[in-house]
């Protein structure tokens, strides 16, 4: 009976070390890399008469791949994440527009709408200048966290590469607020009017649900990689 | 001999969505690997699907959500596993009834009726 060889710990190490120098630098790509090649190098090593050594399998499998070894296969990874990453932001963005979240998004609306005749205009502008400082702190607060949540990380994923700028519309909405408000606001009380509280308030919204999906789709992606991938989250 | 070879993988190029497709269905779920020597033994060796062609397609199905992944460790490593989502079996029907189309007009060509 012949005797079937298995790869080591130390041989699949050194399967990730080769994907490593063959530019595949995310972890996720590497273990279904890995996975791959170790199944393919042990069926090389196993056929025929003459055992053949682990190196040398090893090259004979990666010609496989033809000329262009793993670029091909990199790029379509990339492509594949960037495709599915924008198709679950518009989701959990379209959420806030069918029920149940859009009862939060009409709850919003209306509060805009009604305060106008419950609140004078120098108090409209009060209150816009207080919900933008929330905002932002809010939303600084939450950038923290994900950084924080970020840096747990050990291995570079390609599942979550492009979140952690993901929600950074705090820079954006002191942009809009200086643009909107202008300084006039604060010296000339007459140059806020009721547009200029339905128009910022209405920008103010629309940030702040962004917002609300854009961390909502990188927590969710974050603990699903550390749910895929939890070597990627230790030391090694 | 390449020649030929490189022309029958071109013939086959444009089947191989519906193919992985179809073992997908029928075989539950399955990884990169499995799928190559499932191929290779089903065809007898005649048709030898390349890592290349192969990762980028799975790769584009998952994108597309026909397809989705789940990661488990077996033992010295872990093994990334596609399965067709509900949307991917709807999928496999319509792949199967086009290729039956493509494979019946190609008939037709080969083996034309004779003009009565």
């Amino acid at each position: 009976m012949k005797h079937t060889l298995e790869l080591t710990e130390e041989q699949i190490q050194q399967l990730f070390y080769f994907t490593e120098k063959h530019c595949v630098r995310h972890y996720d790509l590497q273990v279904e890399l890995v996975d791959h090649l170790a199944d393919a190098v042990t069926a090389k090593m196993n056929e025929g008469s003459t055992p053949l050594s682990f190196e040398d399998a090893v090259q004979k499998v990666y010609a496989g791949f033809g000329v262009m070894g793993f670029s091909p296969i990199i790029a379509s990874r990339q492509n594949a994440v960037l495709q599915q990453s924008n198709k679950e932001k518009l989701r959990l963005f379209k959420q806030y527009f069918t029920w149940p979240k859009a009862a939060l998004t009409v709850l919003m609306v209306t509060i805009i709408g009604i305060m106008p005749q419950i609140i004078p205009v120098f108090g409209l502008k009060l209150v816009l200048d207080m919900c933008t400082a929330a905002f932002v702190v809010w939303e600084v607060t939450e950038m923290v966290k994900l950084y924080r949540q970020h840096k747990q990380q050990k291995q570079k994923l390609l599942l979550t590469e492009n979140t952690y700028r993901a929600p950074a519309f705090a820079g954006v909405a002191i942009d809009l607020f200086c643009m909107f408000h202008g300084w006039d606001w604060f010296n000339d009380a007459n140059a806020f009017s009721l547009t200029s509280f339905y128009v910022y308030s209405g920008f103010l919204l629309g940030f702040f649900i962004l917002s609300l999906s854009f961390i909502n789709f990188t927590r969710n992606l974050h603990s699903q990689a550390r749910l895929q991938y939890p070597a990627a989250f230790k030391m090694w | 001999m390449y020649f030929w070879h490189m022309n029958r993988l071109s013939l086959y190029k444009g089947c191989l969505e519906p193919i992985i497709l179809r073992l997908l269905k029928d075989n539950g779920r399955m990884y990169g690997y499995s799928i190559t020597q499932m191929v290779k033994e089903i065809t007898k060796g005649e048709l030898q699907i390349t890592e290349g062609a192969l990762y980028p397609l799975l790769h584009r199905l998952e994108a597309e959500g026909i397809v989705e992944t789940t990661v488990e460790n077996i033992g010295n490593r872990m093994r990334k596993y596609y399965t067709l989502t509900k949307a991917g079996t709807k999928q496999t029907g319509v792949a199967m009834e086009e290729l039956k189309t493509f494979m019946d007009s190609l008939n037709l060509i080969i083996n034309p009726k004779p003009s009565i």
